[in-house]
């Protein structure tokens, strides 16, 4: 793809403009990606908030009723409940159980446990579970 | 989750009454005996009355069918290990369900029965339990295909 930058003082201060002979898969992940990078959640560590780009947070976990985001620096406290991120996250996040939704971007590898646990690795190392039921909706995810 | 629990009742009662009344009339039909029977003579010699017989049927009907989809939820809401959810619907199901079925005297209350009973139904979730893992394994496996090729 050939790519040219243009400079439109026109434009607003968020606004970015894509001209393309069609909308094709490449453009719908570029697009994907612009909204993504420029969208933040806030999370909250030690009473400092922090504005954290959706995309690089690993997942969001709730334990004893709070909301916990992690990201490859830090684990912050997030102010959502886990069915509202549900409805304003990318389509590259996935809940993968009750009380957790991932990224998808940060996955290393799916196993299966012995007794039947769906294991995830993600590639800073960290490991999350899920069960059996999630893996249909992942499966549709990674599509 | 109150009301998702009292959907769940309710579609238990509607289906266990109606799979009760499909195999009832078949046996019935099998005996050639030209009588309805909605349980085996045993059950029925213990009321004087068809119409008690009937009621306590569909009761029992009801409540296997209470059981059952009961259970299913384990299989819906948790985040158990296939281990975990094969073992606790076996374990619910068996005491639901075994215990009914001695009352409406579907089969003798003899130890011989009920072991032959009990190694047909642990066979059947040994089954469950290996076919959950081969297709949980199978769609990890699809996973880790496509998260490794993009």
């Amino acid at each position: 793809m050939k790519v040219t930058f243009k400079k439109n003082e026109q434009l607003e201060s968020d606004a970015i403009v894509l001209h393309a002979k069609e909308k094709n898969k490449e453009i719908e992940t570029i697009i994907d990606y612009i909204t993504t990078i420029s969208k933040t959640i806030i999370g909250k560590q030690n009473n400092c908030n922090f504005s954290i780009p959706i995309c690089d947070y690993i997942n969001f976990y709730s334990s004893q009723k709070n909301i916990y985001g992690t990201t490859l620096e830090k684990e912050v406290t997030i102010s959502y409940r886990l069915y509202e991120l549900e409805a304003i996250l990318p389509a590259n996040f996935v809940r993968i159980s009750n009380t957790e939704i991932i990224n998808l971007n940060f996955v290393s590898d799916f196993s299966l446990t012995n007794n039947g646990f769906i294991l995830i690795t993600f590639k800073n190392g960290k490991k999350s579970s899920s069960s059996r039921r999630f893996l249909k909706k992942i499966k549709e995810k990674l599509l | 989750m109150k009301i998702k629990i009292m959907k769940t009742i309710f579609s238990g009662v509607t289906s266990g009454i109606f799979i009760g009344l499909c195999i009832s009339m078949l046996f019935s039909y099998l005996s050639k005996s030209n009588y309805y029977h909605p349980a085996p003579q045993a059950f029925s010699n213990q009321f004087d009355n068809e119409i008690t017989e009937m009621i306590v049927s569909v009761l029992i009907w009801s409540a296997i069918g209470i059981v059952f989809s009961l259970s299913s939820l384990i299989f819906w809401v948790t985040d158990w290990s296939v281990t975990k959810m094969t073992v606790t619907h076996f374990c619910v199901d068996y005491i639901g369900f075994l215990p009914l079925a001695i009352y409406a005297k579907w089969f003798p209350l003899n130890s011989r029965e009920i072991i032959v009973f009990s190694i047909i139904y642990l066979l059947i979730y040994i089954i469950m339990w290996f076919i959950f893992m081969f297709l949980a394994k199978k769609e990890v496996a699809s996973l880790n295909d496509k998260i490794h090729s993009s």
